[in-house]
Parts: structure tokens; C-alpha cells; sequence
């Protein structure tokens, strides 16, 4: 074992070998390699603290590099300041220095650091400890989240000058009791917003509102914080900071760090049946290269996309492991949904060297320094370029040559990153998109803010004027939640508002997952409490997906074993399972109807409003292990899920009914709601699931496509797609046309439509003979 | 979404989260008299108040009758572990419970009435600060500070983590502390609920105020016949908000009046107790061994003898032995600790050969001529 892992082989040589060989040779798409770049150096700023510049010489750091240079002055010159520079361009110094020289002139002033996770939160600690033991200082500085013992938290209070924490415990455990924060809130000089691209969507839209709220608590107290943001590369680093602040900021963005070489390889997994453009199970692939990686010695981390393919393939790559006389404990499953102890020990492992494999979904994709990695195998193209970077940057993070393997599903997205790598490689044209006005998320925040101050007559919330925020503010009054009384609206509930408002989605109702095996105490996933004889919780599961994957009769993946749920108790959101040992797992199916509420706007034949979207779980398909052949059906009884969004929807006209038929036209648009789908999140920089896709034939007018925001009350994708509509349907038509399959196939086409309809051609003449419609013809690209 | 045609969605959306249902309020309805209040000025405005003069005599002459065979001396801070209890007389506090708009500290949690009582002159003044609507607060907290200013002490039960919290949290919020920074958690401050956690664990249940009042201080359960839940007690005064009807706070105010008048007498029971231990076995050995844990052994070596003394039964004879033999070690009483030895290894069951072997080698180690003797006050069963 020790020989085998003794020496790391260039990547450079496992590529070549892969190329070498055929069957692997004819899968990749792409070999590209990011080039070495030399690195641009700048003096420390004079006004930089010289005790500081005397213990960074110290840590051996003579110079800075010029994008440092730049945001240190930036931030000492209290502007609001956004670093938009690779990974591992050493962008924590932007916001240390900047920070620690500050409250070394001003010892009273405090500074809060705010990271998208818990893990990246402890793990950005001891850095930064690191760099202030150097100044030899007395900067106190604690992280505090969910973890933080009950009595070590006074302390935290009291002495923090520097607290590191994450937006959640931001909301649920600081700003509600921020009288018991008054050090921090009268002397808060600095906001630090790590991750800044993390912030997307609802998460996103969540955060701006807690900053709202931050910045009415500091107010309050007197003080007025300058933040200082770094964020992965997007297209509108800017505009989206601004929409997050609601302040001007300074952005920051030409990257002077040295970079090393990266080998880029894409990778298609082979088509099987030309016909249905069906093409070999990519995770099949990736197994093949991660296998090949780390009986090669190269330590990899593979990244999936869902919890069920992280359990899947750690199965698979344990079971060659096994199969070649290697440890299966090598390879280990890291993601959401295990228990923090589970996870801390897979973490300590990576650092130990102890772990060479790691199969994770994306909770490790944010800047976690997991130790010397060298590998990355995406499994899946993760939805937007800066998260394949990203991902890709969690190997070879120590100038050394890295390499990044991507593989294509067969789904629309990955096949058209796969088919059009200039996308990839060139300027991301992606964007990162927010809507703190959302009115779901408002509202809930509104509530929270309340209870943290009173609101005042002609006061503002964020961005809204004094007219919207009082009409919110009436409404709550209206609903008994806030009472007001002369000038000012008070919290009028018993109840603590945050707990009820989770920053990660829009509902929060948790399922449980209860293991009633024989003998279940005794499994070794973590240490919850039984909750009766032999019972014990091993999971949860959010509201949402409860419905597709802890139905009765499910099987419910976790850590590389299988469960079958028993009884589903869905009044108390417990699902009740016991472990099996299946050839199978189960994939549900559900039935989207939508329904216009009102229309906001009209252009032609598109159209945007609000909407009702009503999906019913109505069944579940038994699929082989291994084949991933269909061997069974059932079906599933639950409430509907419903849910007010925005849309924006293309109704056919009659006179393009009448040309084409009505039965083609359906199922024709069937087709480009799945290839607009497509191009659409890749513009929107959104996860596939953000956006919703249905074909309607309403009573009242001619078939249609509907787009609309995957959660309640929308984040504003809608009216942007809206504007964007044209070019999308033209880069659609290409996708369509480009695609390698002869009839039309999942990638393009997708699989809901009628086989015998007659392959692109129709999708295509629609699309058409609606561009047609719309006047000349703009390119989207 | 934009905020455009707010007030429409704002509709379509409904209740913006999950409603307290009302409250079966009719039930805690008052037929009589309608409440009478009174006002005191404050640099603020006035403040609404509820005022009462009692006779001290039935609150401070529960006094227990002296059957203590020795008194212990600053018992409080000893067995608190907190020095400014030194000197406490329960004549010289603030006794304070409060009500307020939620069960959590968070900061939109407001006390709406402040019940206070002091006690002078042979007399307890119970003084209830009600808000009447969320503006009045300040006054309400000034006058509270007033109070509490004029006594060195503070009496509360579960104040240090409830009641002192949310005034705190609420003094910030008034600004009424936000030169000072200065901490009411800083004061002098005896939490009844601490004390008798420590006293009366496991002797009647559970030490929730209410079971103290009946079998601590006597108290007839039909004082508390019509009492409020507590879960209730925000939803009555959101519905007087509401409403305006104040016919329902009156079981509230009687609750919170019922509640600062069991804490007078529980601390004038509690501090009798502490200087001149004596009664109830199971007392006695809570204090033996809360003073062992002090670090207190020859205290802790009288109140298991006393514990001893008035009989315990199997499970809890055998802990003040194990105790006892510590706290004689420590006190260095050879007899003593001969004496507990001697008896725990009586108690050993045949499956304890290996406890039996070390308690035999400590009580070999004794000084032979030290006899297990019983000492006088202790008489064998």
C-alpha cells in the first residue's frame, strides 16, 4: 500500500496513457491545457499598518501581488471593494491585510467574515489565526455557527474582534440578539463576504436581505461597516455585488498571481444507440477515469451531482478497489445530509492523507484546502463554467500540474458544453442573478427585521421606498403579525422568526429519516440519539424532495447502503426505513400543470407573469444497478405540491397551427422547451433545477411553453428570459441542428416527446417559423 | 418579482406565515371588576402601575422551626459560589418576575408587565409596571430601574437566564442602557430556581416554582385554581392590543402578583434552610453533596451526617455514604471516615468484590486505632 501511493505521477503521463489507449482515447473530446502565467508584483501600500508588512515579511512575503496591491488600498480607503480573481491568487490577503491593519490602528474595531459554509468558515480560520500569531497582535478572533459551545459563546461576544461565521448563524443566531452583540454592532468596521459567486438564487436573494437587516442592526448602533467581497469569476461581478450591498462598489478583477499549468480534458461518453442519441452511462465513465487515477496513486476527489450518484459511486469505486486488492476505505462519500461528525472525519482523513479518493457532491466545492489533491473528476457538467473552475481549483492548488476531467451526461447542457468547448474556454458569459425583492423572501425577512428593531414611520427596507416598505409592513400588521402603534410597527408573535426562515430554499420543513433495522444503534454513520428501541434517525431530507425520493417503497441511498421506506408518516414529515439489500433503485415521476395568474407583460407571442405550478408525484420506476434497465413500476399517492412563481410563456398562433397541425406542434414544442431549457440556465448561470419546464394546452388559446422559476415567488429569471427570449430560441435551433444524433435525442430534444413524431424537423420549422414571426433575427452570441 | 402591484400579491400570498390560532381566551375571561391602575412619573413619561401593600408577617414567618442542631455561616454565596450574596437578607432585595411577549431572549421579545415586590417596613410592596401599548415601554423600564437601584440585591426564579435577559435586551434597545454598557447581570443576584435545584432535586418531582409553593411553602392550590398557562400568556396580551379589552389580562396579572409573592417567601424559607439545615433527609443530603462539590467538606461531612441521621432509604443511604466517605477524608475525620467505610461495606453486594477490596484497603490504611465507632449524633438503624 505505501509503495503504491510513495511517489504521485504526473498527470502529464496518466493523460498521455489515456490517450494512448483506444477505448479511452475515443471518449475525449478535448484536451486543452491552461497555460503557466508569470506574475505581477506591487510595493505594500504606505498605508498598510507596518507592523503587519514587518510579519508578512516575516512569513516570507516581500511583495504583493498587483491585484492585492490594488484591493488593500481600495479597502483602507473605506471603499467598497469586490476581488474577482481566480482560485488560489491569494485572495484572502486582500481582505486580512486590509482587515488586521485596520484593527491594529483602531484595537476597539471589529470585523465580521462571512463564509457560504460551516467547513470552509473553520477551515478559513486557522489561516488567518496563522497570519495574525505572526503579527504578534492580540486580535481575537473566534469562529461562531451552530457548533459554538452555549459557554464559549459569551466569549465570542465579548471578545471577538474578528467573527467568523456563515450567513445562517448570521440570521438565526446574531442579528436577532444583537443587544447581546453591542461590541461588535457599535465598532463594526469591516463585512467580508468570501464565496461572493456562491450567492446566487434564493440563497442569494436570502443574503441580500440579511445584509438589509445587518445594515439597519449597525445603524442602529452607530456604526457603518465597509465590506469587502471576493468572488470567483462571473460575468457581472458588479452589478451583482451591488444588488447584493446595495452600495457602489469597487471591483477589482485583473489577477496578477503565477498560475500553473492545468490539463483540461473533456470527456463524451460513447454513443450506444445513434438512433435515440443514447450514449453510455457517464458515471460509468467517470468511474473508469477516477478508478484509473487512484489505483494510479493520484489523489482525486470526483464530484457528482446528487446524493444518490455519490452512494453510487463510492459503491462502484470500492467495488474495484476490491477487485485490484486495494482498501476500500480509500474512497470515501462526502455530502450534504451526512452528520457533522461523519463529515469532520472524512475531512481529517483528506488532510491525513488517509482518504485518497472522494466522491462529494458540491458541499466541498467552495475554497475548502482539503490537502494535496492532485485530480478532479467532474461527474456532470455542475451548471455553470466559474463552478467547473471552481471544482477544478480543489485540485493542484500548489502551482503544481493539475488536472481537471469532465464528464458529458447525456443531458442537453453537458452535450452542449461538451460540443461547444469555445464556451467553456473563452469569456464566461455567465451571470449570477438575485432578487432581494422576491416577495416570499422579503416578507420573511421583514418579519425578522421587525423583531430585531421596531419599524419606524418613513423608514426604508434596503432598496424599497418608503411607500413599498410601509405597504409590507401593513400587511403584516393586517395579518397580526406586527402591531402598530402611532409611528412605529412592532413584533406582535410568540414565536422567533428566523427559526422559521432557512436561507437555503424557501421552505423548511425537513423530513427525518428513521432506520427501524434490527441492530440499526449500532451503525456507525454518527451519533444522534435513538428515538426508540433500535430506531434512530439517519438523514434528513428536504420538504421538496421528500416527494420524489422518501415515497413508500423508495429506495433511499445513503453512505453506500440501500433502504427501503416502509411507512412514509407524511403529517409529521417522517419516513420510516429499513435496509435492504435491492439489485435496484427507484427514480419517481411527477405531472406539471401551470396555470397563468396574471400576465405582466406582451411581446408577440411571449408573454411574462405569475403563475401557479402544481406537480403531483404520481409514480416510481424500478432501475437496475449496473444495466440501469427499467425492471418495475409503482405508484405513489402524496399531496400536491403547489406553488406561485413567475413564468415566461410562448403561446403558438393560430396561423402556425394551421400550417404545421396541432398534434405536431405539441409535440414539437416539447422539444424546444427542452433545448431552450438548455441554453437558458446556461445563459442564466442557474442550477437545471432553478428553472422549470412545461408544455400546456390551455382551453383558451393555442398550446404552450412555459419557463418559469423553480421556487416560490421567483428570483427574477423570468422577466430576464422574457428580454432574452429570441436569441434563445436561435441558439436553441442551433443546439438542436448541431446535435449528433440523426431523430432527435435526450440531448436536444429530450425524452418527453412522441418517438414517432418525426425527429427535428418539426422543432425545428416551429422555431422558424416563431422567429419568423418576431421580425430579424439576432444572435445571441 | 418587482414590488409592482404589491399590495395585490401581497393578497394573492395570503398569511405571511404560520398564525398562532386564538386562544380559548373566554376561559381566562374576568367577571369582576375591571382592573385599577395607577401612574408614577419618570423622566420618560408615566408609567402604568399596579400597587398593593401586604403584611410581611405571612410571607417572612414561614420560618421553620429550629430543630437545627448548628448554624452554617454565609451558606448562600458557598453554595452559589458567589461572594456578593455575602450579607443577603431577604429584606433587601428586589423580587422580580416578569411577562412578557415571547418564550425566547431575541430582542423583539418586550416584558409587558414587570411584577416587583420589596419588602419594608413590616410590609411587602408589590409593584406590577404594565406597558399598555409597545410605546410605553421606557417609562415602564425606567421605573423598573428606579427599583432596582434603590436595592443592594435581586431576587428572581430563572431571572439569570429569562427575565434579566429580555429587560437587558430591551434596556438597549430603549438606549436606557447604551452609555453605561453596564450589565444587570452584573448585580448582586440570587435565582431562587438555582438554589433549589440544588436543595430540592429529585425531592418532590420537579422544582418548578408551583410545585415549591405547595409543598415547600404550603401554599393552597386553589390560589392557582384559574391560573394562565404560560404558553398563553403573549397571546392574551396581543389580543388586548388588539382589542383594547383588558378583561383577560386580569388572570395574568394575578398569576405574575401570585408568583413574586411565592418568591418572597421561598427566599426567606431557602435562606432559613441554608443557615440552620435541618428537617427532610433527602434535603439534607442534596446540601451534603452540593458542598462537597464546592469544595466545602466539612460542611458537607454535618449535612450527611444529619442526612444519615434522619434516615434514608437504600439507593440514597448508600450515596451519602460513598459521599460521606469522601467528605470525611477531606475534613481529615479518621473516625468518621472509619465509621462511613464501615457501613458502605455493609451495603456491598456479593457482586462488588472489587469496590469491597478497595474500601477494605482505605479502612485498613485508617490508623488502627481508630474504631468504627458511630459517632454520637449518628444512631444506627
Amino acid at each position: 500500500m505505501a509503495e503504491l501511493f510513495a511517489e504521485t505521477p504526473s498527470v502529464t503521463r496518466v493523460v498521455g496513457r489515456w490517450l494512448e489507449t483506444p477505448e479511452l482515447a475515443e471518449q475525449i473530446t478535448q484536451v486543452r491545457r491552461t497555460e503557466s502565467q508569470e506574475g505581477e508584483y506591487a510595493p505594500f501600500p504606505e498605508s498598510l499598518n507596518k507592523t503587519l508588512v514587518a510579519a508578512l515579511r516575516r512569513t516570507g512575503i516581500e511583495q504583493l501581488y498587483s491585484h492585492q496591491a490594488a484591493a488593500i488600498d481600495s479597502a483602507l480607503a473605506r471603499r467598497h471593494t469586490v476581488l474577482v480573481t481566480p482560485t488560489a491568487s491569494g485572495k484572502s490577503l486582500c481582505f486580512h491585510a486590509p482587515v488586521l491593519s485596520d484593527l491594529l490602528d483602531h484595537p476597539n474595531g471589529r470585523a465580521l467574515f462571512l463564509y457560504p459554509t460551516k467547513a470552509l468558515t473553520q477551515d478559513q480560520y486557522s489561516g488567518l489565526h496563522h497570519t495574525i500569531e505572526k503579527t504578534g497582535a492580540d486580535i481575537r478572533t473566534f469562529t461562531f455557527d451552530g457548533d459554538t459551545p452555549a459557554d464559549a459563546r459569551l466569549q465570542v461576544r465579548e471578545l471577538g474582534q474578528i467573527v467568523l461565521t456563515n450567513p445562517d448563524m448570521l440570521h438565526a443566531g446574531v442579528l436577532p440578539h444583537h443587544t447581546k452583540w453591542l461590541k461588535l454592532f457599535k465598532n463594526l468596521r469591516w463585512v467580508v463576504l468570501d464565496e461572493l459567486h456562491a450567492y446566487t438564487g434564493v440563497f442569494g436573494s436570502h443574503l441580500g436581505n440579511v445584509l438589509r437587516r445587518l445594515k439597519r442592526i449597525a445603524e442602529f448602533h452607530g456604526s457603518s461597516p465597509v465590506f469587502i467581497a471576493a468572488s470567483a469569476t462571473i460575468a457581472n461581478p458588479k452589478e451583482h455585488a451591488e444588488r447584493l450591498l446595495e452600495e457602489p462598489v469597487e471591483v477589482i478583477d485583473r489577477s496578477g498571481a503565477p498560475r500553473g499549468g492545468r490539463h483540461v480534458v473533456f470527456v463524451n461518453p460513447p454513443v450506444v444507440n445513434r438512433q435515440l442519441g443514447i450514449r453510455r452511462s457517464y458515471l460509468h465513465v467517470a468511474r473508469r477515469f477516477a478508478s484509473d487515477l487512484i489505483r494510479s496513486g493520484v489523489p482525486t476527489i470526483v464530484f457528482v451531482q446528487s446524493r444518490l450518484n455519490v452512494e453510487l459511486l463510492v459503491k462502484y469505486l470500492r467495488e474495484d478497489l476490491v477487485r485490484h486488492h486495494v482498501d476500500p476505505e480509500l474512497v470515501q462519500g462526502y455530502r450534504g445530509g451526512y452528520l457533522p461528525t461523519h463529515r469532520r472525519r472524512i475531512e481529517q482523513g483528506l488532510r491525513a492523507g488517509q482518504i485518497h479518493g472522494v466522491v462529494a457532491t458540491n458541499a466541498l466545492e467552495l475554497g475548502i484546502d482539503i490537502g494535496d489533491l492532485t485530480a478532479c473528476v467532474i461527474a456532470g457538467y455542475p451548471g455553470s463554467v466559474a463552478s467547473v473552475w471552481q471544482q477544478a481549483g480543489r485540485a493542484g492548488r500548489r502551482n503544481a500540474e493539475a488536472l481537471a476531467v469532465v464528464v458529458a451526461r447525456s443531458v442537453a447542457l453537458d452535450q452542449y458544453v461538451v460540443e461547444h468547448p469555445s464556451y467553456f474556454f473563452g469569456q464566461s458569459p455567465e451571470e449570477a442573478r438575485i432578487d432581494p425583492d422576491n416577495l416570499v423572501i422579503l416578507i420573511d425577512h421583514v418579519k425578522c427585521a421587525a423583531f430585531e428593531l421596531p419599524f419606524k414611520a418613513g423608514e426604508r427596507f434596503g432598496r424599497l421606498s418608503v411607500e413599498q416598505t410601509t405597504e409590507v409592513l401593513d400587511h403584516l400588521a393586517a395579518h397580526r403579525i406586527l402591531h402598530r402603534s402611532g409611528p412605529h410597527w412592532h413584533w406582535m408573535d410568540r414565536s422567533y422568526p428566523a427559526n422559521h426562515v432557512s436561507l437555503r430554499r424557501v421552505e423548511s420543513e425537513n423530513f427525518t429519516v428513521i432506520d427501524v433495522s434490527p441492530g440499526s444503534s449500532q451503525s456507525a454513520i454518527g451519533d444522534l440519539p435513538n428515538t426508540h428501541a433500535g430506531a434512530r434517525i439517519i438523514a434528513e431530507v428536504d420538504f421538496k424532495s421528500a416527494h420524489t425520493t422518501l415515497h413508500e417503497h423508495a429506495i433511499y441511498n445513503l453512505d453506500g447502503e440501500q433502504y427501503q421506506v416502509e411507512r412514509l408518516d407524511y403529517e409529521n414529515h417522517k419516513a420510516f426505513v429499513r435496509k435492504v439489500d435491492p439489485d435496484y433503485f427507484t427514480y419517481a415521476h411527477s405531472k406539471l400543470k401551470v396555470t397563468v395568474i396574471a400576465e405582466d407583460g406582451r411581446e408577440g407571442e411571449r408573454s411574462f407573469g405569475e403563475v401557479l405550478v402544481t406537480e403531483k408525484v404520481i409514480g416510481f420506476k424500478k432501475v437496475r444497478f449496473d444495466t440501469h434497465e427499467n425492471v418495475g413500476y409503482g405508484d405513489i399517492s402524496l399531496p400536491e405540491l403547489e406553488m406561485h412563481t413567475t413564468a415566461v410563456w410562448l403561446t403558438v398562433p393560430e396561423p402556425i397551427l394551421e400550417a404545421l397541425g396541432r398534434d405536431t406542434v405539441v409535440d414539437a414544442l416539447r422539444g424546444v422547451g427542452q433545448a431552450i431549457h438548455t441554453v437558458a440556465v446556461f445563459r442564466l448561470m442557474c442550477a437545471g433545477s432553478d428553472l422549470g419546464q412545461a408544455v400546456d394546452e390551455p382551453e383558451e388559446a393555442g398550446p404552450r411553453l412555459y419557463l418559469y422559476d423553480n421556487l416560490p415567488g421567483g428570483v427574477g429569471f423570468a422577466e430576464r428570459l422574457f428580454q432574452l427570449f429570441v436569441p434563445l430560441l436561435s441558439s436553441a435551433r442551433a443546439l438542436i441542428t448541431g446535435c449528433a444524433c440523426s431523430e432527435g435525442c435526450p440531448s436536444c430534444l429530450g425524452a418527453a416527446r412522441n418517438t414517432e413524431a418525426g425527429g427535428k424537423a418539426p422543432s425545428v420549422e416551429l422555431i422558424d417559423a416563431i422567429l419568423e414571426l418576431s421580425g430579424p433575427r439576432p444572435l445571441l452570441h | 418579482m418587482t414590488l409592482r402591484r404589491l399590495s395585490e400579491r401581497l393578497a394573492r400570498h395570503g398569511a405571511p406565515g404560520p398564525e398562532a390560532p386564538e386562544p380559548e381566551l373566554a376561559r381566562h375571561a374576568h367577571t369582576g371588576p375591571e382592573l385599577s391602575w395607577s401612574y408614577t412619573e419618570t423622566p420618560f413619561g408615566r408609567a402604568t402601575v399596579s400597587a398593593e401593600r401586604l403584611d410581611a408577617g405571612p410571607f417572612l414567618s414561614s420560618r421553620r422551626p429550629e430543630t437545627a442542631t448548628w448554624r452554617c455561616h454565609h451558606p448562600l454565596e458557598r453554595l452559589l459560589g458567589d461572594e456578593r450574596l455575602i450579607g443577603f437578607r431577604p429584606e433587601d432585595a428586589l423580587y422580580l418576575d416578569i411577562e412578557a411577549t415571547g418564550l425566547s431572549h431575541g430582542a423583539g421579545t418586550f416584558a409587558f408587565l414587570i411584577g416587583c415586590a420589596v419588602v419594608e417596613g413590616g410590609q411587602v410592596h408589590v409593584e406590577q409596571l404594565f406597558v399598555p401599548d409597545p410605546t410605553d415601554e421606557l417609562p415602564a423600564l425606567s421605573r423598573f430601574l428606579e427599583l432596582l437601584d434603590a436595592r443592594p440585591y435581586l431576587v428572581s426564579f430563572n431571572g439569570k437566564s429569562y427575565d434579566l435577559s429580555v429587560l437587558e435586551s430591551r434596556l438597549v434597545i430603549t438606549r436606557l442602557l447604551s452609555r453605561s454598557e453596564a450589565s444587570l447581570k452584573l448585580r448582586p443576584h440570587l435565582d431562587l430556581l438555582h438554589v433549589s435545584r440544588q436543595a430540592y432535586k429529585g425531592v418532590f418531582g420537579d422544582t418548578r416554582l408551583q410545585t415549591l409553593e405547595r409543598a415547600v411553602l404550603g401554599l393552597d392550590p386553589k390560589e392557582r385554581e384559574d391560573d394562565v398557562p404560560g404558553s398563553l400568556v403573549p397571546a392574551l396580551y396581543f389580543h388586548y392590543l388588539r382589542t383594547g379589552d383588558a378583561r383577560h389580562l386580569e388572570p395574568v396579572l394575578r398569576h405574575n402578583r401570585t408568583d413574586v409573592l411565592s418568591m418572597v417567601a421561598l427566599a426567606a424559607h431557602l435562606v432559613d434552610l441554608l443557615r440552620a439545615p435541618c428537617g427532610d433527609a433527602e434535603i439534607l443530603l442534596n446540601l451534603g453533596r452540593a458542598a462537597l462539590r464546592r469544595g466545602l467538606p466539612d460542611r458537607a461531612a454535618r449535612l450527611l451526617e444529619d442526612a444519615l441521621a434522619a434516615g434514608l432509604a437504600d439507593p440514597l443511604e448508600r450515596l451519602a455514604l460513598e459521599d460521606l466517605v469522601t467528605a470525611a477524608r477531606r475534613a481529615e475525620r479518621p473516625a468518621l471516615h472509619a465509621f462511613a467505610l464501615d457501613r458502605l461495606i455493609d451495603l456491598l453486594t456479593p457482586h462488588e468484590a472489587t469496590l469491597l477490596a478497595r474500601l477494605t484497603r482505605a479502612r485498613q490504611r485508617l490508623r488502627p486505632g481508630v474504631a468504627g465507632q458511630p459517632p454520637s449524633r449518628i444512631t444506627s438503624p
